[in-house]
């Protein structure tokens, strides 16, 4: 539908820019000869052709080269050595320089070059791998985290008996041997969850405090109720079903992950290499005195 | 010279393949199979919090605006972690539960590109030389006028480049996939649709969220279509190769009045055809975000003393540009039509334009670049923004979506869009369930798994009433708040209800659930809760308030042969405002006209009556 023929104008547009990048490569890579010759064979007029034409069809443009007519070519011959003149011309006057924009473009062209082509064949072996997570183990660290239910028992709506009510619950939970998924049938409602599931540290205080969350991790799950812990709101009788200290989870947990973070850093590290080695090719001077 | 001839075809290999695949565009990316059930499901429905509108560098107006942002750095910011923004490290103080970038379809990735020198610049290279030389100032809005012409279907050549757009996209696609990780932290795959018109046509924005983990291969554009019509034809098309999605309009303050309006967008009366597509493809609508809430305002709603929240002028038909009277005239339509195109829930949002969804007023670091860098606080506090005409400070930092789902994963909060078990709120985590049913409910409303009986008791926000059934009276509401733990206490609950009645929509507000020893004065208002708020050193004390409130209510003014909506309205104490601590810590006095505090709120998804006989 019109979806497809949306991309067919825009695709023009598009193979534009692939053309521009030619222009941007002739810059940075002029041709060898640099005299008063110009040479001009098929591969310059192909280039030539699809630079003006701002569409790149190596096979199309290459039909119509071998179709055309004797002074066709000629003409063609004659508009290529004129742009390619007008080009050395304007390298000799330093127009390129000139230009900070061009300038500009063509510096981020080369960096993008340099940096893929160093990235391009970045291969890494396990061992690499492994290294890469030794000296990187606390990005993988994770959290400690609890799941658990409770039943509660409400400061607002017992006051000072909601703790008596709770030693008199847990007592009732354990002599009954209540499982965890019926704690819903004893208690109060509380106001934010009734059942917590792999909940972070952070999300506990914020919602119960941090005496209550200190005390909470201080308990190890089983399945016994456990408390009864005090928190802002009134007093909980805990059924604590896992607990999960922090950690970082062993290699083998997350080899990919860690392959895939390993890979883009040796090649970002690839990449500033061959900045740091084009640098030594040059010396740098400061004007000002600095090295 | 070989070396040259190696890499230069290598770059167009890449720039042609690109071009190749987005033509290719049938199938388009294949994700990973389906998402691992969490072990610690409980079957009990938990409340997540996250930002459904959030946009990058990838943006062609943040990129305007020299946000330096990527997707990526948009998810670490959410999952809690330490990012870079205008030179600053930023961090938030409690994470999200999840989030979608969505960044503008108009011109992806091509802003950027153009100011990074990677692709020619759209207009003479001396001028946009000195264009995005800009430091936030006059150049800026130039740029911007450049940028933003994407959004007006008039797209300046040069950044349509569908090459850039597609790396882009696919950019989008692969940080969201990465980010994702079920149980922990949901990645929505999103971005957004952005035609804007004139004065007549406004602002008629979507976001638009894929439920993963296959997506097309390219986002559909303003520039492809201005009409939602078009956006609702590349859905419904890639939602029958099992791509599926929902559309959330937003901002339909600045929409001209054109938000609800009887018309469609080519100036039809609305047929059955159109709200009925409008109906199965947004199911949401944004009602709280930077650029203002869209719920109501006091010109429509003169008894409601809490309208007046951070609102921006409004053009056109303003009944068509709000909420309210919005879903009001979706009732009033389907009364015609027999479907009622505006049956919608609500989310809230960012809309930042910085990368990082930082909506606590405590930890605001602005929002679009270097046009409110905090840097720069003399100029945020006191001079008018040119787009705003008044102080960037008088906007709050809004806002987020509450979801009630099974678990953190994209099923799970997908399938509550859907269903409209949603809230919005202006920024905080404050909780708020609401149930409506035709019965009593004392007999579980205190039972710690009330909400778990209340599923089987009635519907719970966003659901549709059956019929009353024996019942002789209205429809009976139970609703619990539970304070953000790092913002301000409770002051009431309300009930918002909206009701037709001979052919005229009516609303009227009922206070539900309200903190202390208030009762209601004699012209019924229930009296303020008060106000601890120092604006000299940006403070407030959780002395008034509380921390929970739970009421039910039962409509005392049913009748059952009007269609009807019901939501909750939940209401904070006032807190300060970000403009309030950058105040203090800037020193520069807030500009008359900005006040210190506000009273941040929450919104429940309607729930909707319609009579048996349908009218």
């Amino acid at each position: 539908m019109s979806f497809r023929s949306w991309l067919r104008e825009p695709l023009v547009h598009f193979l534009a820019a692939g053309a521009a990048l030619f222009l941007i490569a002739d810059w940075i890579w002029p041709a060898p000869e640099a005299g008063r010759v110009i040479t001009v064979g098929d591969e310059q007029l192909l280039d030539h052709l699809q630079a003006r034409a701002q569409l790149y069809d190596q096979a199309g443009f290459a039909e119509l080269l071998a179709n055309m007519s004797a002074d066709e070519r000629a003409q063609l011959v004659r508009d290529a050595a004129v742009s390619e003149a007008l080009y050395r011309e304007g390298q000799a006057l330093g127009l390129a320089e000139a230009d900070p924009l061009v300038k500009q473009r063509v510096i981020q062209q080369m960096r993008l070059m340099l940096m893929e082509e160093q990235a391009a064949d970045v291969e890494l072996s396990e061992s690499d791998v492994r290294s890469y997570y030794g000296a990187n183990t606390a990005r993988y660290a994770e959290g400690a985290r609890v799941s658990f239910t409770h039943v509660f028992l409400s400061k607002e709506r017992r006051a000072a008996a909601a703790e008596g009510a709770a030693r008199t619950a847990l007592a009732d939970l354990r002599r009954n041997a209540v499982p965890f998924s019926d704690a819903s049938r004893y208690g109060d409602r509380f106001l934010y969850q009734l059942n917590y599931a792999e909940a972070a540290t952070r999300e506990i205080a914020g919602q119960f405090g941090d005496d209550f969350t200190l005390a909470l991790f201080a308990l190890e799950p089983g399945e016994a109720w456990q408390g009864p812990l005090e928190s802002a709101h009134g007093w909980h009788v805990i059924g604590l079903r896992a607990k999960e200290e922090p950690r970082v989870p062993p290699f083998e947990e997350i080899a990919g992950r860690v392959a895939e973070d390993a890979l883009a850093e040796a090649r970002s590290a690839r990449a500033i290499a061959a900045i740091d080695s084009l640098m030594e090719k040059y010396e740098i001077r400061d004007e000002a005195g600095g090295q | 010279m070989a070396n040259f001839r190696r890499c230069r075809a290598a770059l167009c290999a890449a720039v042609i393949m690109g071009a190749f695949a987005a033509c290719g565009q049938q199938g388009g990316h294949e994700g990973a199979a389906g998402e691992a059930p969490s072990l610690l499901n409980t079957g009990e429905r938990q409340a997540y919090f996250g930002d459904l509108h959030l946009h990058t560098s990838y943006s062609l107006d943040a990129a305007a605006a020299k946000t330096n942002t990527t997707p990526d750095d948009a998810y670490l910011y959410a999952k809690g972690e330490e990012v870079d923004y205008l030179g600053r490290m930023i961090r938030r103080n409690v994470p999200l539960d999840f989030l979608a970038v969505t960044d503008h379809a108009e011109y992806l990735g091509n802003v950027r590109s153009a100011m990074a020198g990677e692709i020619a610049p759209p207009i003479d290279d001396a001028e946009w030389a000195r264009l995005i030389a800009h430091e936030g100032g006059d150049a800026m809005f130039e740029l911007f006028g450049i940028a933003v012409a994407g959004l007006r279907g008039v797209p300046t050549e040069g950044l349509t480049n569908p090459a850039r757009t597609y790396h882009a996209w696919q950019d989008i696609i692969a940080s969201a996939e990465r980010h994702n990780d079920p149980g922990r932290f949901t990645a929505f795959v999103a971005y957004e649709y952005s035609p804007t018109g004139g004065a007549s046509v406004g602002h008629m924005h979507r976001n638009v969220i894929f439920r993963g983990p296959n997506y097309p291969a390219m986002p559909f554009a303003a520039t492809d279509s201005p009409h939602h019509e078009g956006l609702w034809a590349y859905a419904e098309d890639n939602r029958a190769n099992g791509i599926d999605s929902v559309m959330i309009p937003h901002n339909t303050n600045l929409s001209g009045g054109n938000a609800y309006s009887y018309l469609d967008t080519f100036g039809a009366p609305m047929s059955a055809d159109y709200a009925a597509r409008r109906a199965a493809n947004e199911p949401l609508v944004e009602i709280s975000q930077i650029k203002g809430t869209s719920e109501t305002r006091p010109e429509l709603s003169p008894d409601d003393e809490f309208a007046g929240f951070e609102l921006l002028d409004s053009s056109g038909d303003l009944a068509g540009n709000y909420v309210r009277t919005g879903l009001a005239r979706g009732m009033e339509l389907a009364e015609a039509l027999g479907i009622n195109p505006f049956e919608q829930g609500f989310v809230g949002a960012s809309d930042y334009h910085s990368g990082a969804s930082s909506t606590e007023e405590d930890n605001y670091p602005g929002a679009l670049g270097l046009s409110d860098d905090h840097a720069n606080a003399a100029m945020i506090l006191q001079e008018l923004s040119p787009v705003l005409g008044s102080p960037l400070s008088n906007l709050s930092a809004a806002g987020l979506t509450g979801v009630w789902a099974e678990e953190n994963t994209r099923d799970a909060i997908f399938a509550a869009f859907q269903r409209r078990e949603t809230f919005a709120t202006s920024g905080p985590r404050l909780r708020v369930r609401l149930f409506a049913g035709w019965s009593d409910p004392s007999g579980f409303a205190n039972a710690p798994d009330w909400a778990t009986q209340a599923y089987r008791w009635g519907v719970p926000m966003g659901g549709n009433l059956g019929a009353p059934g024996a019942s002789t009276s209205g429809p009976t509401f139970i609703v619990q708040a539970a304070k953000d733990p790092a913002s301000g206490n409770l002051d009431r609950i309300q009930i918002v209800k909206v009701w037709r009645e001979g052919g005229e929509s009516r609303e009227r507000i009922f206070d539900v659930s309200w903190s202390g020893n208030r009762a209601p004065g004699t012209n019924g208002k229930l009296p303020a809760v008060g106000n601890t708020v120092n604006a000299a050193t940006a403070t407030y004390q959780n002395t008034i308030g509380a921390a929970e409130l739970f009421g039910t209510w039962t409509d005392p003014d049913f009748d059952a042969d009007e269609r009807a909506f019901y939501y909750a309205r939940v209401i904070e104490i006032p807190t300060p405002r970000w403009a309030t601590y950058l105040s203090v810590a800037s020193g520069i006095a807030l500009s008359e006209g900005t006040s210190p505090w506000l009273q941040e709120r929450a919104w429940t998804s309607p729930v909707y009556y319609t009579p048996a006989s349908g009218n």
